[in-house]
């Protein structure tokens, strides 16, 4: 039962079911119309903002002992249940897609002829190759598969993926992606081509990432790191890895991220992409989490928290821009 | 001269309110909501299981699933207002 003191109102009721609705894969025009008459009421839009608010708020809070322990509780709810040793967090989300998609592609017969992948912008794809690994193609994205005796090659011609790669240690997973050269034997992984730089974000196990060309100086990375290959070479951080494999469940997380980064990264999911045009904001750390494809989520706030004014642009974009009367 | 808190900014969004007390406040609601809002919400929000998911994790139908994370979302939203 909720509690007494505090009456939910209709507004958040109406609010919280739209921020289901639109987070759905496929959107209509007419629900966003309908979502957006429904927003006009001043009421409804301050509701929105307070659900969105919760959305955002609770993002960082994976990692915090009491949420875990309540996802533990909720995950042993039943029973006997057979799914009572599944582990929590990220990679059971990771591991619950792929088991989802081990079903329905089950069935299929692997064609040998098949090696390309590609995502339009907007699109993620599951692709399960034969040993048992998946790839995750995130927006935009393109991989060639090219499977020999003693390896398994795999292209990363464009964009980001995350690799779940089947334990064979006879035959290393080999990722190519630009500059950079990704050696797994078993593991999770994330991959992403960033204009000419590689970036890496390893979520469990080990690879070895190595520099094409200049020798390959092979460098051993540990869960939980991130590489970032370069022409000028490899460096390594602490991987943010919630936030950085986050696409994966078509969400995007800002940690302190400066505005017009965050703005590219909204922009990769969009085809009428934000044109923000506030130099002086550029370097403005904002937080959040969106949905991958949710413009006018990113928009609305950005507008809201930073004064700007949201005008539409050419072919479909939309501008952010100082307010002129400030 | 001082520099005013912007109060304007950190009811709107959280861009620039503090993460630590948003993000107390925000587990203190989600802790807070009686427990079968709280499954579905923690499952749907950390666990990454969809609605079947959930559904078959609690033995409910995935309408009631939607039903109770609409209902979740809805009361620590209402919260916010005071």
């Amino acid at each position: 039962m909720t509690s007494p003191k505090v009456r939910v109102e209709a507004a958040e009721t109406e609010a919280a079911a739209w921020h289901a609705r639109l987070g759905a894969r496929n959107v209509s025009t007419a629900t966003i119309e309908e979502f957006f008459a429904w927003r006009a009421a001043p009421a409804n839009a301050e509701a929105y903002r307070r659900v969105e608010k919760v959305w955002a708020d609770t993002g960082p809070l994976a990692d915090d002992p009491a949420i875990v322990a309540a996802l533990d509780a909720a995950m042993s709810r039943r029973a006997g249940g057979e799914r009572s040793d599944r582990r929590p967090r990220t990679l059971l989300g990771l591991a619950a897609v792929g088991a989802a998609a081990a079903l329905a592609i089950g069935g299929w017969t692997w064609l040998q002829a098949r090696t390309v992948f590609a995502t339009g912008v907007g699109e993620q794809r599951l692709v399960q190759l034969a040993d048992g690994s998946s790839i995750r193609l995130d927006t935009a994205s393109r991989i060639k598969v090219r499977f020999a005796g003693d390896r398994r090659l795999v292209d990363l011609e464009r964009g980001q993926a995350l690799f779940t790669v089947a334990h064979d240690p006879a035959r290393p997973f080999i990722v190519e992606a630009g500059q950079a050269q990704v050696t797994a034997i078993g593991t999770v992984f994330d991959v992403r081509r960033d204009g000419k730089a590689v970036r890496v974000t390893l979520v469990s196990g080990a690879v070895d990432v190595a520099p094409a060309g200049e020798g390959r100086a092979v460098r051993r990375m540990v869960a939980g790191q991130h590489a970032r290959v370069t022409s000028e070479g490899l460096t390594t951080r602490v991987a943010d890895v919630p936030a950085e494999t986050s696409w994966t469940d078509g969400r995007i997380v800002f940690r302190d991220t400066p505005l017009r980064q965050a703005v590219a990264e909204v922009n990769r999911y969009l085809t009428a992409k934000i044109e923000l045009d506030a130099a002086s904001l550029d370097r403005v750390p904002v937080n959040g989490v969106f949905r991958t494809g949710d413009r006018d989520a990113f928009v609305s706030t950005a507008a809201q928290v930073f004064d700007l004014e949201a005008s539409p642009g050419p072919d479909g974009t939309v501008r952010l821009s100082a307010r002129k009367n400030n | 001269m001082r520099h005013a808190i912007d109060t304007s900014q950190s009811d709107g969004w959280g861009f620039e309110m503090p993460h630590q007390a948003a993000e107390v406040l925000a587990k203190q609601l989600v802790l807070g909501l009686p427990e079968p809002l709280r499954d579905v919400f923690v499952l749907s929000r950390f666990g990454g299981l969809t609605n079947t998911q959930i559904g078959e994790q609690l033995g409910i139908s995935p309408k009631t699933v939607e039903w109770r994370m609409t209902k979740a979302l809805a009361h620590c939203a209402a919260q916010l207002r005071r």
